[in-house]
């Protein structure tokens, strides 16, 4: 969705809801906002119809509307989690039943004789570690040691056959305990924010009110009721023939003498009047007959409570059941106030979308009090569903998933009509190639940082063009990792953020400065942790140079601080690396520190200095750091953020490889490149419009660099993708490949030569 | 892909283009020229790429216009 510019102020927003709340829509096209003359803004007819369309009036004290929108509210929840799920799988240990299976039989080859219970415990831990179920966790060491009987049965092998059922198990279970989860956590929220009921409050209020008037009574204070202690004792003087008139004393032969009557009265009187304090005067009557009998006096009370009052904040910190009778699930004026946001939000095009297909359902409509109620299902959300429901509908039918094109079929389904929203309006297939689909998945995960796959396009192919940087680059292995730094092609280093559990180090988010600075500036990097056999992403430091010294941000895994990569071999490897190749080039670099996050003093001494945090953007930095390299013990630390940085260090550029190393994904991701970064509009359109998945067969040969391939049949170049980075290395690898495949042309081109002259001098026609 | 289609539906904003085996989605920002001077009619031939999508979704882009339906109708008429 196009970002608008100008927004409503916060004066229009309260005119626009004053005019929705008093009928008077059509007065909305008059205010300011509407007079813009930047094109595609929202008109103010226009808005004025979009408002009529979606108004949505109900009366919010009727408890059946309530219940509706109570059971319309459940399937959000439902459909948000299905969606959140989806996205946060990669928080799992286990995603899929080919990641169960890999991990499954790794661990049964390990198995030796005689000690199978051991292990087979072990991995049933693994499996039960974040659900945390005893039963679960017995049905699972169930389930493995049928698993590896069969394992040894059929020769240490495992087919789909034998293992399906319990990895499905596995993992139903795994969303079953997440879904549980979530819906809680969104219960808990709900109850804390949704207002209670007109009935709920008023008992409620009645409630603290009696409470007060028993207090008051306690401490003797009849003034403030209007009243004296004397008019309220005779007022009940006579209470006695009432009391033992109802039925259910005369049921208990219980009556109620003069005297037990004065001693009632006492109590009630001075505000102390309770089933214990009633239990001495009759210890006769059941626990019913008093309950009625201290009901009758409360009824007493309710003459006074005009007499005492309560504040919004007394009721607030009351958490009752969540359901429709005790909180008010959706009200009239959250509706009008999401109608503006929805509103206030679209230019004109996007208007016309919802407008073209006339008046909205009413279905959709019940939505309108439940959005924003979560971020997965806020107005962009509603949006999304405005344009496209009609699409969405047939579709659903199309797929049988519905029988009728109707809202009340789709909306049991809606995680369906959210995820159909959601694949109408994606990205489309060449920016979802360039970055790759494990780049968009990873893109859509939490909403800490922008969703927007334009942002990551922009920022890669910016990366794509970063030649070198002032830190000087290191790899190597760790236990059972690899890392390095300078690795600008790498699309994984677009997620530095996204991989670490709701990072703010991404487009739109705090750390936004810090993002683009260490993808795309020359004086910072990132160092990535990867795992060595899957090359899944394991952790990332991000890294900092200025003057002579380099400062490394916290390491940050998945789920937060990665303490176990907090080792002296790992970090000192890392100094080392950069002090010799710095030491090497004549730089001036002399220190590299990281932030204290784990204790590490009796390895590395701890440096206090602001020069530490303060020239650097938001990344955890803090004044604090271990000084994890120097290039000179000897000397006292002196960092010095104005020295020169006179070397850049070159990043690294992928080897140019030949067609039997290359995936297909690797050209199709030029391709897609290409075609984004093409300037003339109507070259990338025609461009566009022919776009394929490159096939490598329809090649004789293909040599491909880090930005460009040339694709050769018959020794002949039949096509040139050429990214437009600008890079010395790129223009050197381009020539001089094509230097080379002109010379071996030429020598083609003699020998063939050279077998004519042999054909004519041995008797051929002259 | 590129494909060569029909266009069976336009709403204005909305259509449906279609090749005889499937059915495209697309919107009227699909549309390579955003600026044509003619409208977009029902009967139109078009050039486009085709997207596959989650749920069987298959939506049209860059959509080009090759041959309005007018042109069609007046030479059926000729013969």
């Amino acid at each position: 969705m196009e970002e608008n510019k100008e927004r409503l102020t916060p004066e229009e927003q309260q005119f626009i809801l004053q005019y929705i709340r008093q009928g008077n829509i059509d007065f909305v096209q008059y205010l300011p906002f509407f007079y813009s003359k930047s094109p595609n803004h929202l008109q103010g007819t226009t808005a004025v119809q979009l408002i009529k369309n979606l108004l949505y009036k109900f009366d919010e004290d009727n408890p059946d509307i309530q219940e509706q929108l109570y059971l319309t509210l459940d399937k959000v929840i439902d459909g948000v989690i299905r969606l959140k799920y989806r996205e946060e799988k990669h928080n799992f240990r286990f995603k899929s039943a080919n990641q169960l299976d890999y991990h499954i039989l790794k661990e049964f080859s390990k198995i030796p004789k005689g000690n199978e219970e051991y292990y087979l415990k072990n991995i049933a831990g693994i499996l039960n570690y974040k659900i945390n179920d005893i039963k679960y966790y017995k049905i699972c060491l169930e389930g493995l040691e049928n698993l590896y009987q069969t394992y040894q049965k059929n020769n240490h092998t495992l087919s789909p056959k034998n293992t399906s059922s319990f990895y499905n198990q596995v993992l139903n279970t795994q969303y079953n305990f997440y879904h549980q989860q979530q819906k809680n956590r969104a219960i808990n929220r709900l109850v804390g924010m949704l207002p209670l009921t007109k009935k709920t409050e008023e008992g409620i209020i009645r409630g603290i009110k009696l409470k007060k008037i028993d207090a008051l009574l306690e401490n003797g204070e009849y003034e403030r009721l209007g009243t004296t202690k004397e008019v309220l004792l005779d007022s009940l003087s006579s209470y006695d023939s009432y009391l033992n008139s109802l039925k259910k004393l005369r049921k208990e032969q219980i009556i109620i003498s003069k005297n037990q009557l004065q001693q009632i009265n006492e109590l009630f009187v001075t505000g102390r009047l309770s089933e214990e304090t009633l239990q001495e005067i009759l210890p006769d009557a059941s626990s019913e007959i008093k309950s009625v009998i201290i009901n009758k006096y409360s009824q007493e009370k309710a003459q006074f409570l005009d007499r005492v009052s309560v504040e919004k904040k007394e009721l607030t910190s009351t958490r009752l059941g969540y359901n429709y009778n005790n909180y008010k699930i959706g009200s009239q004026e959250q509706t009008y106030q999401n109608i503006l946001k929805i509103v206030g939000s679209l230019n004109e095009e996007e208007a016309q979308d919802i407008l073209v297909h006339g008046q909205v359902p009413d279905g959709l409509k019940k939505l309108l009090p439940l959005v924003s109620y979560f971020d997965e299902f806020d107005s962009s959300v509603m949006i999304s569903l405005l344009r496209n429901y009609p699409r969405i509908l047939h579709q659903m039918k199309q797929d049988h998933l519905i029988k009728e094109e109707t809202m009340e079929e789709a909306m049991p389904k809606l995680y369906n009509m959210l995820e159909m929203a959601e694949a109408y309006d994606g990205a489309d297939d060449i920016t979802m190639r360039a970055l790759g689909q494990d780049v968009i998945e990873g893109i859509m995960t939490d909403r800490v940082t922008s969703r927007n796959p334009q942002k990551y396009l922009e920022t890669y192919i910016e990366m794509l063009k970063r030649e070198y940087t002032t830190i000087p680059p290191v790899e190597g292995e760790f236990l059972n990792y690899s890392y390095e730094t300078a690795c600008d092609s790498d699309s994984g280093r677009l997620l530095i953020g996204k991989n670490c559990n709701m990072s703010c180090i991404g487009p739109e988010g705090d750390g936004e400065e810090a993002y683009y600075e260490t993808l795309n500036d020359h004086t910072a990097d990132v160092l990535m942790i990867k795992d060595k056999e899957t090359e899944e992403f394991v952790a990332r430091s991000l890294c900092f140079r200025k003057g002579n010294y380099i400062v490394l941000a916290p390491i940050y895994g998945p789920e937060g601080i990665a303490d176990y990569l907090y080792q002296p071999g790992f970090l000192s490897n890392i100094a080392n690396q950069m002090l010799e190749k710095a030491t090497k080039e004549n730089d001036t670099l002399e220190y590299v520190f990281i932030v204290a996050y784990s204790n590490l003093n009796n390895f590395y001494p701890l440096i206090e200095n602001s020069y530490l945090s303060d020239p650097f953007p938001h990344a955890d930095l803090e004044e604090a750091a271990y000084l994890i390299g120097n290039k000179d013990s000897n000397k006292p630390v002196e960092i010095d953020s104005t020295i020169d940085m006179p070397i850049s260090y070159k990043t690294k550029r992928d080897h140019i490889k030949h067609k039997t190393e290359i995936t297909p994904n690797e050209l199709t991701r030029i391709k897609a490149l290409d075609i984004l970064l093409t300037e003339d509009s109507e070259e990338k359109e025609e461009k566009s419009r022919s776009f394929e998945e490159v096939n490598k067969e329809d090649y004789d040969e293909i040599f491909k660099g880090q930005d460009w391939y040339i694709g050769l049949k018959d020794g002949k170049i039949v096509e040139e993708v050429v990214l437009p980075t600008n890079s010395k290395e790129q223009i050197r690898e381009v020539t001089t490949l094509k230097t080379e495949l002109s010379k071996i042309e030429m020598m083609k081109d003699l020998e063939n030569s050279s077998t004519n002259i042999e054909r004519y001098s041995r008797g051929g026609k002259s | 892909m590129k494909k060569t289609g029909k266009i069976v539906k336009f709403d204005g904003r909305f259509g449906i283009i279609t090749d005889e085996q499937s059915d495209f989605y697309f919107h009227v920002s699909d549309l390579s020229n955003k600026k044509i001077t003619h409208p977009l009619q029902d009967g139109n031939i078009v050039e486009f790429r085709s997207e596959d999508r989650t749920y069987n979704i298959k939506r049209a882009k860059n959509i080009k216009v090759l041959r309005k339906k007018i042109l069609s109708d007046e030479r059926e008429k000729v013969k």
